[in-house]
């Protein structure tokens, strides 16, 4: 039962957002044109929703029921009692932290992009510039209250499909392949260029794999977060802060500074969100969330 | 708590508004993809005057054709043709405005309605007798309050994006972008709004509540109607919404602060209001009327 519940939700999500990008992109849009958003942007953040309602939708047929709490639920209940606050404030802080690193290894490994004047090329006047310092700041708070789209993939992703999988195949195997089905459900976007663009090596191939990669690794985190915390809140928060890009850093270096390999969209992303990697392996690895897993 | 929650979603008749709620928002996906703001062809295309010869997208070769229909001032004052994407943005961007404004009213007569609920059933007597928190009640009003606005801001944000995911660029999109901007702000209002009037309502009952909520509104439309017998009404005649989009296209990072750090100012204020109700009924028994 639990496997036909699984493959209802991923056809289901799968299927309806795939039609709705699909509808866009056949009709010829992409992700720039022109060096500006070209309104995909918007589109994308109701695609985000799709993944919630294909749980809600799976729930409904197989009459597995709505509960907001406990065994089999939504995850939607908030508790802070038992240390579990710690996940919450985990989940708004550690974005801007592997932000922060990401581009400092950014640094260490081009010191040339180091650009003091960045933030001119970028427009800001001034008046403007001290605010660079409340950047995270800002993020993390609209990250946090304008957080429904990130809500309608967690819901799905990590309120429904992880649960099924952990059940089915164990929490390491789970990740992986739950992660790696996250990235290809990306896969449209990323080949309209998403993430990376369109001109890089191997486009779209690498890109997608890249996509994988990284999802596997947020998966790592979120699942984390989800299931110590009991709530799929503290993971709608880091998804929405991650999507939010909290960095004080990146306004000082400039990509146009970044030469030879490292200068690929894919490369540089990767490169960028190592630290988030490393986090999310420590994650896996070094945590023991197996016992908690059982009372959910 | 979630069934305190749970009496009070039933208490405003929440099945039937996510009901409504979720069939205007589909109603309008519909609606925005059958005219997408997108397209730059002419006005006359729409009425099926000359729509084969006029496919001009120059609005100021046209400007000299001064018609009521589908014309509109520009920055500099001239009259210019809208092409049909500018006109159904300008017509369709009244949909989510409207949906804004009338979402976000919604929330103070929830808390009437939720108070009401209570003392029609004598549910505070009830709650007082059951082995929960003391201030259970309390918490699960402000939590249910909160808890809709967040939905509806939600809400909001999603029929802007249906908005701007088929919009064309022009004044509407412009203008409905920067109000997203301050939407945070706006839906923090209507929690200042209800942190106001919600003290009232479970400390002395919705009735007694209600005469309060009436003075204070009262009191601000004769301090209004003061204003424009006797203030300065220079502001509203030299007030351009096109200097106020600029401003905040120029300082996108100030905007972004305001709009940012109100809200927490908002919900700080939301919280002291919740701190000081439960400091008010400390020690209060829950009278039979239910106040």
């Amino acid at each position: 039962m639990e496997t036909r519940r699984l493959f209802l939700y991923l056809a289901s999500a799968f299927g309806m957002t795939w039609i709705v990008f699909f509808a866009y992109i056949l009709s010829g849009h992409i992700w720039m044109a022109d060096g500006a958003l070209s309104g995909m942007d918007q589109f994308v953040s109701l695609g985000m929703l799709l993944p919630a309602l294909a749980a809600l939708f799976t729930r409904w047929v197989t009459k597995e029921g709505f509960a907001v709490t406990g065994k089999d639920s939504l995850l939607l209940c908030i508790s802070f009692r038992d240390g579990k606050w710690k996940y919450f404030v985990l989940a708004i802080i550690l974005p801007w932290i592997y932000f922060e690193l990401g581009y400092a290894l950014m640094l260490l490994l081009s010191p040339g992009a180091f650009d003091p004047s960045y933030p001119t090329v970028l427009e800001m006047t001034d008046q403007e510039r001290p605010l660079i310092f409340l950047q995270p700041l800002m993020m993390m708070l609209s990250g946090t209250i304008g957080s429904f789209a990130a809500f309608g993939e967690e819901a799905g992703w990590r309120g429904y499909m992880m649960p099924k999988m952990i059940k089915l195949w164990g929490v390491k195997k789970a990740v992986i392949i739950g992660g790696a089905l996250w990235g290809i459900w990306h896969w449209p976007l990323t080949y309209v260029g998403h993430n990376f663009g369109r001109e890089y090596f191997g486009y779209p191939f690498t890109g997608f794999g890249a996509m994988c990669l990284m999802c596997v690794f947020m998966g790592m985190i979120l699942t984390y977060v989800t299931y110590r915390s009991g709530s799929i809140w503290p993971a709608v928060f880091l998804h929405a802060v991650n999507n939010a890009s909290p960095s004080i850093l990146q306004y000082f270096v400039n990509g146009d500074n970044i030469v030879g390999w490292k200068a690929d969209s894919v490369v540089s992303s990767l490169i960028l969100l190592l630290p988030m990697m490393g986090i999310g392996f420590y994650c896996l690895t070094n945590m023991r969330f197996d016992d908690k897993i059982s009372s959910i | 708590m979630a069934g305190l929650l749970y009496k009070d979603f039933v208490g405003i008749r929440g099945r039937w508004i996510v009901f409504i709620l979720m069939g205007c928002t589909f109603a309008f996906w519909i609606l925005r993809f059958l005219f997408p703001g997108n397209v730059d062809s002419d006005v006359h295309g729409i009425a099926g005057v000359n729509a084969d010869t006029v496919i001009s997208t120059d609005r100021t070769e046209s400007a000299a054709a001064v018609t009521s229909f589908g014309m509109v001032e520009d920055e500099a004052g001239e009259l210019v043709e809208l092409t049909v994407g500018e006109l159904r943005d300008s017509l369709l961007i009244m949909l989510p405005l409207l949906f804004i404004v009338a979402g976000l009213s919604l929330i103070p007569t929830w808390t009437a309605a939720i108070c009401r609920h209570d003392e029609t059933n004598r549910t505070r007597q009830y709650i007082a007798a059951l082995p929960l928190a003391k201030n259970a009640y309390i918490t699960s009003k402000y939590l249910f309050i909160g808890i809709a606005v967040y939905l509806l801001f939600s809400l909001d944000s999603i029929w802007i994006i249906i908005f701007n995911s088929m919009a064309g660029n022009n004044n509407s999109t412009e203008c409905l972008k920067i109000l997203s901007q301050f939407l945070m702000s706006f839906c923090g209002l209507i929690l200042v709004l209800v942190a106001i009037e919600l003290p009232f309502f479970i400390t002395f009952g919705v009735k007694k509540g209600m005469l309060v909520k009436t003075a204070l509104i009262e009191g601000a439309a004769f301090l209004g109607m003061a204003y424009l017998l006797f203030g300065n009404l220079e502001i509203f005649t030299n007030f351009d919404i096109n200097v106020f989009m600029n401003w905040c296209e120029e300082h996108l990072m100030i905007a972004m602060l305001i709009s940012i750090l109100s809200p927490i100012a908002e919900l700080f204020l939301f919280w002291l209001s919740y701190r000081i109700t439960c400091r008010i009924n400390q020690d209060r028994e829950v009278e039979m009327d239910g106040n």
